[in-house]
């Protein structure tokens, strides 16, 4: 069962990998769309 | 206007040019968002509740098998997105669409996560039931191919300083590429490879119905949730492509963040 746990946890990070990427983009786009650098 | 597009009905043409425009599909892609992500959450939850504490184990791999409810998902949305990204490049060479380049950008990070994650939850089945982390099998190499073709996508179109300059480079390596997804697609068919054949067909499944239904509900949550994560991509990468647009001064989140 261990090898299940690697590969669910492993999902589990790449899942808020991509959460905190998205939020990232969204801050920086927001910020130059209104004008800050 | 085209002689072809003067010829449709109003209706249609309505529909499927409204959301080629940036604040239409902004605007969409918002209103959809909260139901996707939801939508993900729950089907992720049933799927993999379903699959890994309700199942039982297989009768040949024990309770490995499991990593089906992780890895079959990943390996269909990892080849899905390519082929999305393949189509909207072609678009986009094509008609020169704003927002056909900006979807394939938006697809390449949740490929490229997918294809990694298919590998690496690949390698830890492998471990147990085939006694091997990797082979030099058809269906593994190709899968790496595709990794690749997704990190070489995103290094060429983060490379160029001119966005439209690295859309154009990004669509031709996307269109290229798309030559390996029938090789990876066919491979446990065409090849005598270690990789088993698909459980799931057109035909009907070759497996317990209640893996079945594990299986497809964790994919659909996964799907949902590629979809949330490519929409939500694209939103951000409209607003820093039309930044000096008015309707984008007017949206009141960018009013918010300038003050």
């Amino acid at each position: 069962m261990s090898f299940v746990w690697a590969a669910v946890g492993a999902f589990a990070v790449l899942l808020v990998a991509e959460l905190l990427q998205l939020r990232r983009l969204r801050r920086q786009a927001l910020a130059a769309a209104g004008g800050k650098p | 206007v085209p002689q072809s597009l003067a010829l449709q009905a109003p209706s249609a043409r309505l529909r499927w040019g409204r959301y080629a425009s940036p604040p239409a599909f902004y605007a969409l892609a918002g209103r959809l968002l909260p139901w996707l992500w939801t939508a993900a959450a729950l089907l992720l939850a049933a799927g993999l509740g379903l699959g890994l504490f309700i199942a039982p184990a297989d009768h040949q791999q024990g309770e490995a098998y499991r990593i089906l409810f992780v890895h079959v998902p990943a390996a269909w949305i990892a080849m899905v997105a390519y082929a999305a990204m393949a189509f909207w490049a072609a678009l986009g060479l094509v008609l020169n669409t704003r927002l056909s380049f900006l979807m394939m950008r938006a697809l390449a990070p949740t490929g490229t996560a997918y294809a990694a994650l298919c590998l690496l939850s690949g390698a830890l089945w492998g471990r147990p039931t085939w006694g091997t982390w990797w082979v030099w099998d058809a269906r593994l190499t190709s899968m790496l191919l595709l990794l690749f073709l997704y990190l070489g996508f995103l290094a060429l179109t983060s490379a160029l300083d001119d966005p439209r300059r690295g859309d154009r480079a990004g669509a031709v390596l996307a269109l290229v590429g798309v030559v390996n997804l029938p090789v990876l697609y066919f491979s446990v068919q065409w090849w005598n490879t270690l990789h088993q054949g698909a459980s799931i067909s057109l035909r009907g499944a070759s497996i317990a119905p209640v893996m079945l239904w594990g299986l497809l509900l964790s994919s659909a949550g996964c799907w949902a949730w590629a979809a949330a994560a490519v929409l939500s991509r694209a939103r951000s990468l409209v607003l820093q492509r039309e930044r000096r647009a008015e309707w984008v001064r007017q949206l009141p989140e960018v009013a918010e963040a300038a003050r």
